[in-house]
């Protein structure tokens, strides 16, 4: 066990940040040790400190962070205490950083060979032939096709995931040991996100680099690292072989932390589905048929078909999930479900209501306060839909008092029953957004939309700006609100771990038209078309089976009770 | 008795939903996108500069409340010899019929600070509703009343106050609304701007969708997220519509002699600079003290928006 073995030995590392009421620790002393092709994940939720973890262990401290003890050996040089100007030197050559935001960290005024071939420059190459072909060759590497194209781009003309790759294909390089690689694949499609990870996993068998990854997501963790750390509060809770920590294999048992985690996390959980609310016998709540949908084009650019021919229907009182990719038009059914788009062609019936589509007049007056008032709509951010100069108890009763006709006093008395009923404490009712959590925003605009009392509930992506064990949390009380109210949702979500969970029947949309319709079971059982079984193959699949040994069971009900 | 009932439950939830929810935790200043900072008005720092600015400030609306508390002289008698040089009894010396300067600085204020109080009301109210109008329509409205307000940019502020005045007739009122017309289209192009943006907001899109009509929208949810830049150019223009006042009174279209006025105090020492320079200069003084002083506190609300949006 000599040190010089492993691409990054990080023993007993605490980092603090300086604020204005003193010394913040938010790393409280982690050992990371990295052996060459192996793949080491770093996991914790918002605030845990993960990418603090992972930049100070390869000698980079974000600005007001301060190194509290600790050391760090890459390859087999000691880093510890390096200045930024010293680290130059080996940044890019020994180690490759993927950062998380690939839009945000190219630079969209140089053409991606530029910015590739700028690590050769740095580190001494001169001939630009050289470059020029090193460049193709790692744009080759990284799985793009047409290379001399790409090279020529600039940041805007490519995909996500083409830019993601364009970032791998900086950090590889000069094939450093080491590749640090932060929520990489967060911000991607499931389908990419795939690819890209298993690009990494290619690159990093080839050339015997090894791999530290930082991820919210457990189940990416659970498919892909040989190791696992798992952090919270900047305290390590778990850590060592996935298998053990996330699998119990050797008889390890994960802390409570980590447990919980586990049963949060949906993709984990052995595939359930839902036990249906009762179905009542009534027309649908929601009937779409034929819906399409084309945005002009500006400027002389041909015009968007966002949606053609998308049919479903849904029973009152049930789930249906809308899935697909970004730009697979769900968000554009939950807009015109909503009256807040016209559709182009086809009919929405909502809660009884006719949505006017082509040519027809919009919703008026009292047509138009019922509408509102029986179809509401969840916002994917909390953060961006609640008024920032209102108190959460005035944001929920103004459609208390816009739709019940309530006084001011009185619905502000209704709208603080309605925030206990999503288990917010009164004494949170004055406060506003800003000074709560992500989820518990989520609880303010699910009150929001419940107050006038709705028949059907849009929802889009409401979970997937939230940490998982809240995530649950907020999934438990939608479930809980529509065994109680009768609601029907129309939910729209990325997430197929997600909808597996919540949803009764599923339409699967990619490029505006419906893939496959159908119950969830079916859909996700004995998928039809082409596209679901690759959207399905792109759940990370954990190659350990978790529920298994003695979690806590992962019932919605017992989370729900605890929130 | 609330408080201690509530306080375990409110414990419970931070802990289950995570650690962000926990002031203080390693994780709020890891993250601080995500964490946005409470309060951040509470936090301009109070630096000697803005202290200053609002003790000058506050000493000058004391004067335009109460002037005869800080002056023993009435701004009409004549207490002393003509043209005396500062001094101890006449701090401001006299001007050339013998009345106290000083006493007729501190009686101008009130004349001052109404006029100018006055002329932002005007600019504030027509160019906040125009700009917000314009922006909540959109389409021909937008352009019709942005053009105006283009064509009401376009004339130099004091020939537009002048033409007004010309219009209406000298008097303090007229002065003051001539002032005001010409600060209506900073106003208008400030908040047209602010309201895009906030207009296009998820949470104004679920106002609606909660039942909000235009208007309820517009005073309820639009209005009260744009207008913390409006307040910073209102400090602004409020120093700016003394300074425009002064000058109307210094040309001689504000305010009927013998009543004080700032500009017209100043205007009649101008003949005399070479001879007693004090007539102007220290009434002069107060002007720019008072005008640097709205400029600073602009300047901090003007810099405590943009942080609180950051």
């Amino acid at each position: 066990m000599s040190a010089g073995n492993a691409v990054l030995d990080v023993r007993d590392l605490a980092v603090a940040y300086e604020t204005r009421r003193g010394r913040v620790t938010a790393v409280d002393g982690i050992d990371i040790r990295i052996e060459p092709g192996e793949a080491v994940a770093l996991v914790g939720e918002t605030g845990s400190g993960k990418t603090t973890a992972a930049l100070a262990s390869i000698g980079l401290l974000p600005r007001g962070a301060v190194r509290l003890r600790g050391s760090v050996q890459l390859g087999a040089q000691d880093i510890t205490g390096w200045s930024p100007r010293r680290l130059e030197r080996i940044l890019g050559r020994d180690v490759g950083l993927v950062p998380q935001d690939p839009t945000a960290s190219l630079d969209p005024l140089k053409t991606v060979g530029w910015q590739i071939g700028e690590v050769l420059r740095i580190h001494g190459e001169r001939d630009r032939a050289r470059i020029a072909r090193e460049v193709e060759g790692l744009l080759e590497r990284v799985g793009l096709a047409d290379t001399a194209r790409i090279a020529r781009s600039y940041p805007h003309e490519l995909s996500g995931g083409q830019r993601q790759r364009v970032l791998i294909a900086g950090a590889i390089a000069l094939r450093p040991g080491l590749i640090v690689a932060d929520e990489s694949t967060s911000a991607l499609d499931v389908t990419v996100q795939r690819t890209v990870l298993d690009l990494l996993d290619d690159l990093r068998r080839e050339d015997r680099s090894g791999l530290l990854f930082v991820t919210h997501d457990l189940a990416v963790a659970a498919e892909r690292a040989d190791r696992i750390i798992v952090l919270e509060g900047g305290i390590v809770q778990d850590a060592g072989d996935v298998r053990a920590v996330l699998g119990g294999a050797g008889g390890h048992r994960a802390a409570p932390y980590t447990q919980r985690l586990i049963a949060n996390a949906p993709a984990l959980r052995p595939a359930r589905f839902r036990e249906a609310p009762p179905t009542r016998d009534e027309p649908a709540a929601i009937t779409v048929a034929g819906l399409g949908k084309v945005f002009p084009g500006h400027r002389g650019r041909p015009d968007v078909r966002a949606l053609e021919g998308v049919s479903f229907a849904v029973a009152p009182g049930t789930t249906h999930a809308i899935v697909g990719e970004s730009g697979s038009g769900k968000s554009t059914v939950a807009r015109i479900a909503l009256g807040f788009e016209t559709a182009t062609a086809g009919t929405v019936r909502v809660a009884g209501t006719d949505v006017p589509g082509a040519g027809g007049r919009g919703l008026r007056g009292a047509d138009l306060r019922r509408f509102r008032r029986s179809v509401q709509l969840v916002y994917q951010s909390p953060y961006a839909s609640l008024n920032p100069s209102l108190s959460i108890v005035d944001t929920v009763a103004e459609p208390l008092r816009r739709f019940g006709g309530l006084s001011r006093r009185a619905a502000r008395r209704a709208a603080g029953e309605l925030l206990e009923r999503v288990a917010l404490a009164p004494a949170l009712h004055d406060r506003r957004p800003r000074e709560l959590s992500g989820g518990q925003r989520q609880r303010v605009a699910i009150a929001r939309a419940l107050a006038p009392r709705p028949d059907v509930l849009v929802l889009d992506e409401p979970v997937s700006a939230l940490d998982v064990t809240v995530q649950a949390q907020i999934l438990a009380l939608l479930d809980d609100l529509q065994r109680e109210y009768g609601l029907t949702y129309l939910f729209i979500s990325h997430d197929l771990a997600v909808v597996r969970q919540i949803s009764d029947t599923v339409t699967v949309l990619a490029h505006g038209r419906v893939e496959e319709t159908g119950t969830t079971r079916d859909v996700f059982e004995r998928p039809q078309s082409a596209y679901t079984v690759a959207l399905l193959d792109a759940i990370p699949v954990p190659s350990i089976t978790v529920g298994d040994q003695s979690l806590p069971p992962a019932d919605p009900a017992t989370i729900g009770a605890s929130a | 008795m609330t408080a201690l009932a509530t306080a375990p439950l409110l414990g419970d939830l931070a802990d289950a939903e995570g650690s962000a929810a926990t002031p203080g935790s390693p994780g709020s200043s890891a993250s601080p996108a995500s964490e946005p900072a409470p309060r951040r008005l509470r936090r301009v720092r109070l630096s000697p500069t803005l202290l200053l600015s609002s003790a000058a400030l506050l000493v000058v609306v004391a004067w335009a409340v109460a002037p005869a508390l800080f002056s023993p002289f009435s701004p009409y008698a004549q207490v002393a010899g003509a043209l005396q040089a500062p001094s101890l009894a006449h701090p401001f010396g006299t001007d050339s019929v013998g009345r106290d300067q000083l006493a007729r600085v501190i009686f101008g204020a009130r004349e001052s600070l109404l006029g100018a109080a006055l002329a932002v009301s005007v600019g504030l109210v027509v160019g906040v509703l125009l700009g917000a109008v314009a922006a909540s329509l959109g389409g021909v409205a937008d352009a019709v009343v942005m053009r105006i307000v283009d064509v009401l940019l376009a004339i130099p502020g004091l020939l537009l106050a002048l033409t007004v005045v010309v219009l209406l007739g000298t008097g303090t009122a007229n002065a003051a609304l001539a002032v005001g017309v010409g600060s209506i289209a900073g106003f208008a192009r400030l908040t047209r701007s602010e309201v895009v943006q906030v207009r296009r907001t998820e949470y104004v899109e679920a106002a609606y969708g909660s039942g909000g009509t235009f208007l309820s929208v517009l005073f309820g949810h639009i209005l009260p997220n744009s207008l913390r830049p409006v307040l910073a150019l209102l400090a602004l223009q409020f120093g700016g519509a003394i300074l425009a006042l002064s000058t109307l009174g210094f040309l001689g279209y504000g305010v009927t002699p013998p009543d004080p006025e700032w500009g017209m105090i100043i205007a009649q020492g101008r003949n005399l600079l070479g001879a007693a320079w004090w007539v102007t200069a220290l009434p002069g003084l107060v002007l720019l003290v008072v005008v640097l002083a709205t400029n600073r506190i602009s300047q901090v609300i003007g810099s405590s928006a943009s942080g609180a949006r950051r």
